[in-house]
């Protein structure tokens, strides 16, 4: 069962200024968005912005994790003002934010263009505490190409160029953090033990690698070699191009670190059209 | 109080009453439709679900939104009476398909969520003794009605899956041939047959640049074969959308909805 699979953990990615709230799934067949493999494991992650008597969480992962995230999310804010905001409004983006509003005294809620209330969906999800009215819930809403302030953070949202639905990827200048949503997940960890963030670039020399790699994206984005990729991706590099991204933060898998890897993983996007024609099955 | 910030504000929109409209015995279509800023104007997207009835066995196929649920409850009450549900079938585990799950295994204590199930446990915390996996191919036998799961040729998310009920020939099918309507002209329970016009290629763009982004970078030609296999394979007479005008004259549509599809391409 998934909730005895390991515990949240909490890994401080850039002392007092980043850290990752991980979560872990089996990678057993019982998740969609991520292929088999008995050798290694799924994270569900979400990020805690940090400054002092300030935090922002970005996404709060998926249901069965609720405790495990509310509690880490507790212990990194301690008495901090916390405010909230989801990349998209999806069960893996969504699926605590109930819990964190109401267990944590979350007043604010910032998301990204023209949807309905949160907590429309999330009541659904979250199946949490009935204490939250929509009425006692701030939502600030944003465009999804904006350059903004949330609770003392500079960020920028940008339109995501590789995605399912309407999703904004957040960009932080100062810790030079690309949030990306469901995209740039697709290395997962050998263990629950695993670093937290990728550094080794993606070998594209190695089949083996690649194809694993191409198995995870197209687990998630099994359309993807259905498309001319090339508008996509050429915006999703263009993302890093212009801008100082040292880590790319995804809502799954392991971080990755540093523009080697970086290109490596869109060199490796740009070689799945090739490897799966387009008369194939598109998942 | 409720507050609000930003530029783009769409609560004050008019919360549209849930429908329901018996499409052939035992199938009734409950019409979920949400009112959404399109410009200076308000459209109609719908979020629909469908309740099959058998002389068996009962399937919800897609639950709607959330918000939906006071509504939704109240109606299944009504349609099916003491006898209960026994499938929860999302098309796939995205809010507008699959946000009621929770309510509706707990409505529904002998119910399962059936289909292609992985997700719900994570997703929902759906128990893993209430998720019954059916491959695509097999057949649910309602009695009377027989509701086969099957590949889902136009789709978002992996675990997705289109429905053919064989006795109404009817197929659901999620996403795909989805578009927009009118907010002031009481179009949302209209079949496709009764709508004034045929659908437009921006009301057909607006629904495909955002629940399926990626056909706007598709070789769309390969993909439209698969889609006329699909359909020459089960000929269905009605093809029920859940973000759609269900279409009764699938002939007629078929070229609009391809048609808008290619309008909106970006290759």
């Amino acid at each position: 069962m998934n909730e005895v699979l390991g515990p949240t953990r909490v890994d401080e990615i850039i002392p007092g200024r980043l850290f990752r709230v991980a979560s872990p799934l089996p990678l057993d067949g019982s998740i969609s968005f991520a292929a088999v493999d008995p050798e290694r494991v799924e994270w569900v992650n979400c990020y805690v912005l940090t400054s002092p008597g300030r935090a922002l969480l970005i996404d709060s992962g998926v249901r069965i994790h609720a405790h495990g995230v509310v509690d880490a999310v507790r212990g990194i804010v301690g008495d901090s003002v916390l405010e909230v905001t989801i990349t998209r409004t999806e069960p893996d983006t969504l699926g605590n934010i109930f819990h964190v509003i109401a267990e944590l005294g979350v007043e604010t809620v910032t998301i990204f263009g023209n949807h309905v209330h949160p907590l429309d969906f999330s009541n659904a999800i979250d199946g949490g505490p009935e204490v939250v009215e929509k009425g006692d819930l701030m939502v600030s809403r944003r465009p999804f190409a904006d350059r903004f302030e949330l609770n003392g953070f500079e960020l920028e949202s940008i339109p995501a160029p590789m995605r399912v639905l309407a999703t904004a990827w957040l960009y932080s200048a100062e810790l030079k953090t690309l949030f990306t949503s469901d995209a740039f997940g697709f290395v997962k960890p050998l263990s629950l033990d695993d670093d937290p963030v990728d550094r080794e670039p993606l070998d594209l020399q190695d089949e083996v690698a690649v194809a694993l790699f191409h198995a995870n994206v197209r687990a998630k984005f099994g359309w993807l070699a259905q498309t001319r990729s090339d508008q996509m991706l050429d915006a999703a590099g263009a993302v890093f191009a212009e801008r100082d991204v040292d880590l790319v933060a995804p809502t799954h898998g392991k971080m990755l670190a540093g523009s080697p890897v970086i290109d490596s993983h869109l060199a490796g996007l740009r070689r799945l059209p090739s490897a799966y024609p387009i008369e194939g099955h598109n998942r | 109080m409720k507050r609000e910030l930003g530029r783009e504000v769409t609560d004050g929109i008019p919360l549209v009453p849930v429908k329901v409209r018996e499409l052939a015995p035992g199938v009734s279509w409950i019409i979920g439709c949400i009112a959404v800023g399109h410009g200076d104007t308000l459209i109609h997207s719908h979020a629909s679900a469908y309740l099959l009835t058998g002389e068996h066995h009962s399937a919800l196929i897609d639950t709607g939104y959330p918000r939906h649920w006071p509504e939704l409850d109240t109606i299944l009450d009504e349609l099916l009476g003491d006898r209960g549900l026994d499938y929860i079938i999302p098309t796939h585990p995205e809010i507008p398909h699959a946000g009621l799950v929770r309510q509706l295994i707990d409505k529904y204590p002998d119910s399962v969520v059936a289909g292609d199930v992985r997700d719900y446990h994570a997703y929902f915390g759906i128990p893993e003794e209430r998720l019954r996996a059916v491959p695509e191919g097999e057949v649910l036998d309602l009695g009377g009605l027989r509701l086969e799961v099957a590949d889902a040729v136009i789709l978002d998310l992996p675990a997705t899956v289109w429905l053919f009920e064989h006795t109404t020939r009817t197929l659901f099918v999620a996403d795909a041939f989805a578009y927009a309507h009118k907010h002031a002209d009481g179009e949302c329970h209209l079949l496709s047959s009764e709508l004034p016009d045929q659908p437009t290629a921006e009301q057909i763009g607006f629904v495909t640049s955002r629940a399926l982004y990626w056909t706007m970078f598709a070789e769309l030609e390969p993909l439209f074969a698969r889609l006329d296999a699909s359909l020459e394979h089960f000929d269905p007479a009605v093809i029920a959308p859940a973000h759609g005008s269900v279409i009764d004259d699938p002939a007629a549509i078929l070229p609009h909805i391809k048609a808008g599809m290619r309008e909106v391409s970006r290759l």
